[in-house]
């Protein structure tokens, strides 16, 4: 029989977890407040260091917190269906299905190379990225093909993989963010355009874009970045990256 | 006041781990406060358990911490580091349960008060984290407001008197009398829960 103190110790530490939020309330908290304006600003910055403001402007935020939202959907909501992804970040990244074009893949340069883009597949970065989008890519796409050519299992393989594909795409996507993040443009393109040959009909192909534009930003390709800025604007001129990429080298005069 | 609190599942810098990319800043300088995504993955958990604990319906939990994670966004530059980040948050959070509650005088946890505590497995290792929050729920939605508000912040945050003195508003005095008094309840709730228990 318990003591009263025992009880008590035992029934806060349960109430404290079971008080806490689940990953569905995480997911559907964060999915509200992805909508906001508030979520894409950068951060406010004290005693008005313009330096900082103009580097935080032209920060990869943005993705940062498309990628964290459906990543949260991805790792926290084992039971969560694509469709029910792409309704929950629909009034982001919408229409999903139609924005493939938007932005025409940037021919390969010689200066990205193959090996920076193994280190993509071979070296994952550690990160608040959930379990899911860290699967290693291209291990997970290695054994799609090995399983869809099995009689009769393509069609099931298939369904069974809408949800790591996504969460290879988001995991690429993020990487190529933090890339970015990090003032490695080179890197960040590769990614992209290996995204493009992995994933021509991917999900966040608005993210995708956006990156691309501010990747060839970085690195002074601008008549480049301006090309697929123009594109992406007209394609979507109501996105939530459109005021990033009007801010970018990309979007002047 | 102002010794920095480490919530449950908080970093225990108040911006460890927070300052948002890139930082361009010289050494002395805080160039870049946490952006909202930055707030949020540090503080959703213990915002969200607050908010609920403290009474914010539940039909309404979403709302109020999305308005809590606005409203410390806005107001970060307002933040004087006084008190800990998470201190400042908490007394958001609590401003904003407040409001919340205050606009839904009738807030129940339905699904909460409609399952009796008393019926399935007894104490020990049967009574789990879904018996658990129920019971602290019912007994939250019991006591008064003033006195919930401290048992939350005192004994399931585990804040200081201190801390919770701040965050709420009154004296130092007024938070120790009240904790006194809500411990003295759940003791006798937890005392009742036992003895039926060990009835069935």
């Amino acid at each position: 029989m318990m003591s009263i103190e025992e009880l008590e110790r035992s029934i806060l530490a349960g109430a404290r977890q079971e008080l806490g939020p689940s990953a569905t309330d995480r997911m559907r908290v964060q999915s509200g407040l992805v909508l906001t304006e508030a979520w894409w600003k950068p951060a406010p910055l004290r005693h008005g260091l313009r330096r900082s403001l103009r580097a935080a402007a032209h920060s990869w935020r943005g993705g940062v917190a498309l990628g964290l939202a459906i990543g949260a959907l991805l790792g926290y909501g084992a039971g969560v269906e694509l469709a029910g992804v792409a309704r929950s970040v629909a009034p982001v990244a919408a229409p999903l299905g139609s924005v493939a074009s938007a932005a025409a893949p940037v021919p390969p340069r010689a200066d990205v190379t193959a090996d920076s883009l193994a280190v993509v597949v071979a070296a994952p970065e550690p990160g608040p990225v959930p379990a899911a989008a860290d699967a290693t890519p291209a291990a997970v796409s290695a054994a799609v093909p090995a399983r869809a050519s099995e009689p009769g299992a393509a069609r099931r393989a298939a369904v069974r993989d809408n949800g790591s594909t996504l969460a290879q795409e988001l995991s690429l996507l993020q990487r190529a963010r933090r890339a970015l993040n990090r003032s490695d443009a080179r890197l960040a393109l590769g990614i992209v355009q290996s995204l493009d040959e992995r994933f021509p009909n991917g999900v966040l192909m608005e993210e995708r874009s956006a990156t691309r534009i501010l990747s060839l930003c970085q690195l002074e390709r601008t008549e480049e970045a301006r090309e697929q800025a123009h594109r992406f604007l007209a394609a979507h001129p109501r996105s939530v990256y459109a005021e990033r990429v009007r801010d970018s080298c990309a979007g002047g005069q | 006041m102002g010794r920095a609190v480490t919530p449950r599942g908080v970093a225990s810098s108040p911006l460890a781990g927070l300052v948002s990319e890139p930082s361009a800043s010289q050494p002395g300088e805080l160039s870049a406060v946490p952006d909202l995504a930055t707030l949020f993955r540090g503080h959703f958990d213990f915002v969200w358990r607050v908010a609920r604990s403290l009474g914010v319906p539940s039909g309404a939990l979403d709302d109020a911490v999305q308005d809590v994670f606005l409203t410390v966004h806005r107001r970060l530059r307002e933040f004087e580091g006084r008190s800990s980040l998470q201190t400042w948050i908490y007394a958001i959070t609590y401003r904003t349960a407040l409001n919340y509650r205050r606009r839904d005088q009738r807030r129940r946890c339905e699904e909460l008060v409609e399952e009796p505590v008393a019926e399935g497995p007894g104490p020990g290792e049967r009574l789990d984290r879904e018996r658990a929050g129920r019971f602290v729920m019912q007994f939250l939605e019991g006591v008064s407001a003033d006195k919930r508000d401290v048992f939350v912040l005192s004994v399931l945050e585990e804040l200081t008197a201190p801390e919770v003195a701040e965050i709420l508003g009154v004296k130092l005095n007024t938070v120790y009398s009240r904790l006194r008094l809500v411990r003295a309840d759940f003791r006798v709730a937890l005392e009742t829960l036992a003895a039926r228990e060990a009835r069935e």
